[in-house]
């Protein structure tokens, strides 16, 4: 999985590059316009995330030129600017997905993956963790091959986690996933605690293996064991 | 009080002033330029009597009517004398009424004569009520002068100022009303309006430049920011200790604070900065609806009961739809948090009024201070309290009334449209 990240900050660029490549993904970077439309033009990647304001161009515009040349990355838009205009615009020209500054690293990996896997299996895929299967076309979840009514709260829970497993994810993170920027963290935490509770005890209906364990004070991580 | 009154109430105080000590300086004037008169009168009357006794060669008709009387005396000649004396009147009244007297003695013919002529000063007392009737008159005619005068005056001469102050009032650099004021030919007022021209230019740049700097500077903060947030979960991953584990909490929990402030703060000023502008035909019911089904577990969670009764709403207004889910979200979650466990939230909707009750502690700040910046009722609370600023901003941009009813732990907003 390759991936291209278009961010001219450089200290921005170097944490999600070091976390990029921790979750095992090949990763370049390129700090301007001319940088990336090069790169671009010389290799292939799966996804390309791209900040709309750099210093010698538009971001909006490496888009344009991905869409008339027929690169099949997929692209995602990560922007300060947090304006809808830029949304619809970006959307419109053809990215996949919008993520607003300042974001969490989990969040961007799972649109990651969500995105590289709309983009890889035309959305008729599967995502399987141990003996927990998900089907995200139809939404539905089994674990040892039972089905489990999920609540969609939970579901958008358990998807998350799995995209992030391995990693301590903090209750902001799951919070914001949530309830995007509405719901002020302290006011959901005693809500996602009870949520996790319950998708753990959901799970542990078929599995006996402990995914979910809880990291001191700061939120949650998904492992086997 | 207005000013042209202000300055018509002195002038007629000072009008009736002049009147007064006029008046009475008249009154004294008048009395001796007709005692000067009659006295003059009887002095004619006197040279007259002694021509007479000259022509008719010392034939004295001895006379005693009140106006003139001959007598002859013993006495010494004297000088003439003028006095003022009271004579009662022939006839029944016998009112008294004031003459004015003169007295000679004359030797005609080895013969001392006295002789007393009188005028009565009767026609004084017309004179004077007459000039007191005019007084009256004239004072009168100028103060109904000053009242006409005042109001043509405030009609003609006032009108740029009333305009300019018309103007003012509805002046509002939030909402882009601002002055252009009228000219008029009087020097006061112009001065005025530059100088309130200078002041609004200035308010307008100041104001300009502070919503560009809340925007740049809140946009500035959102890189720094996105690195703190990335660093510190990298961070989280590597280490191992439960004390650092409290550390990356406090300082996440911190910046995911700054980090919801300055994007509150920015979205403040976005829509301050009308960069909201694109409008789509929007079924606010179905917006709600979904921002509603986003919340429910929450709701839920905290045992709240929601009632909705939305069906009346049947009509698409053209709004921007970021906003208008801006406005849902704020007021849901916010009738959420500020809520009671097993409390309720009653939602109703139709196609006037958007009204949100819900139950809620007592609130500890004035209801208007509710929609201020900044402004939060618990102060331990980590929301910064500009949700009901945005509900207020966006509620400005479409001109909604916003209106806060709080009764019995039972708090009410309602939008009307």
């Amino acid at each position: 999985m390759k991936i291209l990240l278009i961010e001219d900050d450089k200290a921005l660029s170097e944490a999600i590059l070091t976390f990029l490549l921790k979750e095992d993904y090949i990763c370049e970077m390129a700090a301007n316009y001319r940088v990336a439309e090069e790169k671009i033009r010389l290799y292939q990647y799966d996804c390309i995330l791209v900040d709309i304001t750099l210093p010698d161009g538009n971001g909006l515009d490496i888009i344009r030129e991905l869409k008339k040349h027929h690169v099949m990355a997929g692209v995602i838009i990560v922007s300060a600017r947090n304006s809808l205009d830029d949304k619809i615009m970006g959307l419109d020209i053809g990215a996949d997905d919008y993520l607003a500054k300042p974001f969490h690293l989990s969040e961007l990996n799972a649109r990651i993956k969500s995105l590289v896997r709309r983009q890889q299996f035309q959305g008729s895929n599967e995502i399987i963790f141990r003996d927990i299967q998900v089907l995200p076309d139809r939404k539905e979840v089994s674990v040892g091959g039972h089905r489990l009514e999920l609540t969609p709260k939970e579901y958008q829970l358990l998807l998350y986690f799995l995209a992030n497993t391995r990693r301590v994810i903090s209750k902001d993170a799951l919070a914001e996933h949530l309830w995007g920027d509405f719901m002020d963290t302290a006011d959901s935490y005693d809500f996602i605690y009870s949520q996790v509770k319950n998708l753990r005890k959901k799970l542990n209906q078929y599995s006996t293996n402990v995914y979910l364990h809880a990291v001191y004070g700061i939120g949650y991580k998904f492992v086997k064991d | 009080m207005k000013l042209l009154t202000k300055i018509n109430r002195y002038f007629a105080l000072y009008a009736s002033l002049v009147f007064l000590l006029g008046g009475i300086a008249f009154y004294f004037i008048l009395k001796e330029i007709i005692r000067e008169e009659t006295s003059e009168v009887l002095i004619f009357e006197r040279d007259h009597t002694l021509q007479q006794i000259k022509i008719s060669q010392g034939t004295i008709h001895y006379d005693s009517s009140m106006e003139k009387m001959i007598v002859p005396t013993d006495g010494p000649l004297r000088a003439d004398t003028f006095k003022d004396t009271l004579m009662a009147e022939l006839g029944d009244t016998k009112e008294l009424i004031p003459y004015r007297q003169l007295t000679s003695y004359r030797n005609i013919k080895g013969q001392t004569y006295q002789l007393v002529l009188r005028e009565s000063l009767l026609e004084q007392k017309d004179m004077i009520f007459a000039v007191f009737v005019s007084l009256l008159i004239i004072f009168g005619a100028i103060l109904l002068g000053l009242l006409l005068v005042n109001r043509w005056l405030s009609r003609r001469i006032w009108q740029p100022f009333y305009q300019n102050l018309q103007q003012l009032r509805q002046y509002d650099v939030t909402q882009n009303r601002f002055m252009k004021t009228i000219d008029s030919d009087i020097t006061e007022f112009d001065e005025l309006n530059s100088a309130l021209l200078k002041m609004t230019g200035k308010i307008e740049a100041d104001y300009q430049n502070l919503k560009e700097f809340t925007e740049n500077a809140s946009h500035e903060i959102q890189t720094p920011l996105a690195v703190i947030r990335t660093n510190l979960e990298l961070l989280t991953n590597e280490l191992q200790k439960a004390s650092s584990f409290e550390i990356i909490s406090k300082i996440d929990r911190a910046v995911q604070q700054v980090t919801r402030i300055n994007q509150t703060l920015l979205l403040l000023s976005k829509i301050e900065n009308q960069q909201f502008n694109t409008q789509h035909p929007v079924n606010l019911k179905e917006r709600l609806l979904t921002s509603l089904e986003n919340f429910q577990e929450l709701a839920h969670a905290r045992q709240l009961t929601v009632k909705t009764d939305v069906y009346h709403y049947d009509q698409t207004l053209s709004m921007n739809p970021t906003l208008v889910d801006m406005l849902c979200n704020n007021l849901l979650s916010n009738a959420i948090k500020h809520n009671l466990a097993g409390g309720w939230i009653d939602i109703f909707l139709d196609n006037q009024q958007l009204k949100i009750s819900n139950t809620g502690p007592v609130l500890i700040h004035p209801p208007e201070k509710l929609f201020e910046r900044f402004k939060k009722e618990n102060v331990s609370n980590e929301s910064p309290g500009l949700g009901l600023a945005l509900v207020q901003k966006i509620c400005d941009t479409y001109r909604w009334q916003l209106t806060y009813q709080y009764e019995a732990e039972k708090h009410t907003l309602s939008i009307y449209f």
